[in-house]
């Protein structure tokens, strides 16, 4: 049985200028250990899938369709108590920005005890060593002093893996990291990125990588799902993807990415067009308006995600052919 | 304002004579009032008690009013403030739609009105400058309370499953706090005129043990043409207090908020 199982999940959200489709029949299962990846630009509803796995949504957003399954138990029918429990212990979050995602008015040392108390029965003096072992763990210097220290004494690669520490801190099952490398600098992103890898094969955690960066994809994940318009368009193991995209939206996006030595006066490739804002219901293709091998039936009719090989389906009527 | 404070504080070692002097009436030989003297630095008023005696010991009442006035406004009007801003949606709008009937009346009005309902004296005085001070707190402290809600170390505590008694407690609250606690030291300076206009008008405490600054203002006006040095000193007191808060205030909102630096 799978760690974490969505099937067609559709959440919408409700505005003052009508329903927004933010994530419409998302699916995609994650096993103990594995690391899998969800990629998509911004809106593409990535992080909002995140979000409804764990109930988190607020008030303007609600799942309307669909399934989520954690370790064979259903999440969406949780009361927000029983949620509360599950979030922080077995499924736990890293975010984005390091920056402000720690109490600015909170010691880091406090703010990993704080998760250890909420849902473990250990003691003060008990949280305090785990805190400080944890802090050691994500690869923090002298953490016995740095414990004592605020946010703003980090630096913003030690403040992600203080964030980190607080993660995992009561040893998660599943582990949701959403941008966890963007606003870091590359060398930094690196370290964080092989710190996250050996905590997974450390712990045999789950992993549910949201990015938009396919550097960080290609090594670090074992099946890539992209998401474009509120829709996984393609899924197929990392390595398939990036060796035979089919999806004219991953040919683009691969596209994209600078070549290393390559021709320095090409002009970078872009995808023409913006992201649709998914106001209504979607009818056809939401990539249609911007894709270069666009057919009549795409403006009319949804392309089902069907699989084109083993491991590998693709949501298109006329998907990049390979030899 | 740390002199003020002081003075309040040392009151009985720095005034010549205890504030409620009742025989003293024949030091005035007939006359109102004496002048500032090496005996009477600042005179005697009309019934020959000592001015400076009387300013310093009000400096007592005025600071203790303020103090306690403002600390139930900022109690009361932080607990508004975090409810609304915590709960928003309904709770937030039935909470502030009553702050702002309280916002409709000046201030000083509404103080006027309780003391009205509540009559006189040091603690009606108090409570009455206290909820006419509510909703500026509440209001601050909802405002703080909505920004520091979508901040992401809010989401992250949400995320990791902590109660929300302790996401507001410990994750909201001390990160939306510190405007209040520089919007309180300027509303003391504001009590601290609201109990002087208060005792003015008659509606402060009418002991005669406990001097007020307002009040002493009041019992001069009849004395204004022949002896205006009984006016000037408590209203250079009252002057001088408000100053000193109010610049304290704004020293202590240059140190908290890091955007004015």
């Amino acid at each position: 049985m799978a760690l974490l199982e969505v099937d067609d999940l559709t959440v919408r959200f409700r505005t003052l200028r009508g329903e927004v489709h933010a994530v419409n029949g998302v699916g995609l299962t994650i096993d103990a250990g594995e690391t899998v990846a969800v990629v998509g630009e911004s809106g593409s509803g990535k992080s909002v899938t995140a979000l409804a796995i764990l109930g988190l949504l607020g008030r303007a957003a609600s799942v309307t369709r669909g399934r989520v399954s954690f370790d064979g138990r259903s999440l969406l029918g949780q009361t927000e108590r029983q949620l509360r429990r599950l979030r922080g212990d077995a499924i736990s979050m890293i975010f984005q920005d390091p920056m402000t995602c720690l109490n600015p008015v909170m010691t880091i040392g406090a703010q990993v005890r704080e998760v250890l108390e909420a849902h473990t029965d250990l003691g003060t003096a008990a949280a305090k060593r785990r805190s400080i072992e944890l802090l050691d763990e994500v690869g923090i210097p002298d953490a016995a002093r740095r414990a004592d220290q605020y946010p703003h004494q980090y630096s913003g690669g030690m403040r992600q893996r203080a964030m980190i520490a607080v993660a995992i801190a009561c040893n998660p099952r599943l582990l949701i990291a959403d941008e966890p490398t963007t606003a870091l600098d590359v060398t930094v992103q690196a370290q964080i990125l092989d710190l996250l890898r050996r905590l997974i094969a450390d712990h045999g955690m789950g992993l549910l990588l949201i990015t938009h960066d396919l550097g960080v994809v290609a090594d670090t994940c074992q099946t890539t799902n992209v998401m474009y318009g509120g829709r996984i368009v393609e899924t197929a193991t990392t390595r398939e993807l990036f060796r035979r995209p089919a999806h004219p939206y991953t040919v683009a996006l691969l596209n994209s990415i600078p070549a290393l030595g390559g021709d320095r006066k090409a002009r970078l490739a872009a995808i023409d067009g913006q992201p649709p804002v998914l106001r209504a219901e979607p009818v056809g293709c939401t990539f249609a308006a911007r894709c270069p091998r666009v057919l009549e039936r795409c403006l009319t009719d949804v392309p089902p995600l069907d699989p084109i090989a083993d491991g590998h389906a693709v949501a298109c009527w006329n998907p990049t052919p390979h030899p | 304002m740390g002199l003020v404070v002081l003075v309040a504080i040392a009151a009985p070692l720095l005034a010549p004579e205890t504030p409620s002097g009742r025989a003293y009436l024949d030091r005035l030989g007939g006359r109102c009032c004496a002048g500032p003297s090496a005996d009477h630095w600042l005179g005697l008023d009309e019934l020959g008690r000592d001015v400076f005696s009387r300013i310093v010991y009000g400096a007592r009442v005025s600071l203790v009013v303020a103090v306690v006035s403002v600390t139930l406004a900022l109690v009361a009007g932080a607990l508004i403030g975090a409810v609304a801003g915590y709960f928003g949606g309904a709770i937030d709008s039935a909470l502030m739609r009553l702050v702002d009937v309280m916002l409709a009346f000046p201030s000083f009005l509404f103080a006027i009105g309780l003391v009205a309902l509540l009559g006189t004296g040091l603690w009606q005085l108090m409570v009455a400058i206290g909820i006419s001070n509510v909703p500026i707190f509440a209001r601050l402290l909802r405002g703080s309370m909505l920004g520091v809600r979508t901040s992401p170390y809010v989401a992250s505590a949400r995320v990791l499953g902590l109660p929300p008694r302790r996401v507001l407690a410990v994750h909201m609250l001390p990160n939306a706090i510190s405007p209040l606690i520089v919007a309180a030291t300027l509303a003391l300076a504001t009590a601290i005129i609201e109990t002087a206009g208060l005792g003015f008008l008659g509606l402060g405490s009418n002991d005669p043990a406990q001097p007020e600054w307002g009040a002493m203002l009041a019992n001069t006006t009849r004395f204004l043409q022949t002896a205006p040095h009984l006016a000037f000193f408590p209203g250079a007191a009252i002057v001088i207090t408000v100053l000193g808060f109010n610049l304290f205030g704004d020293g202590l909102r240059e140190a908290i908020d890091p955007r004015l630096t």
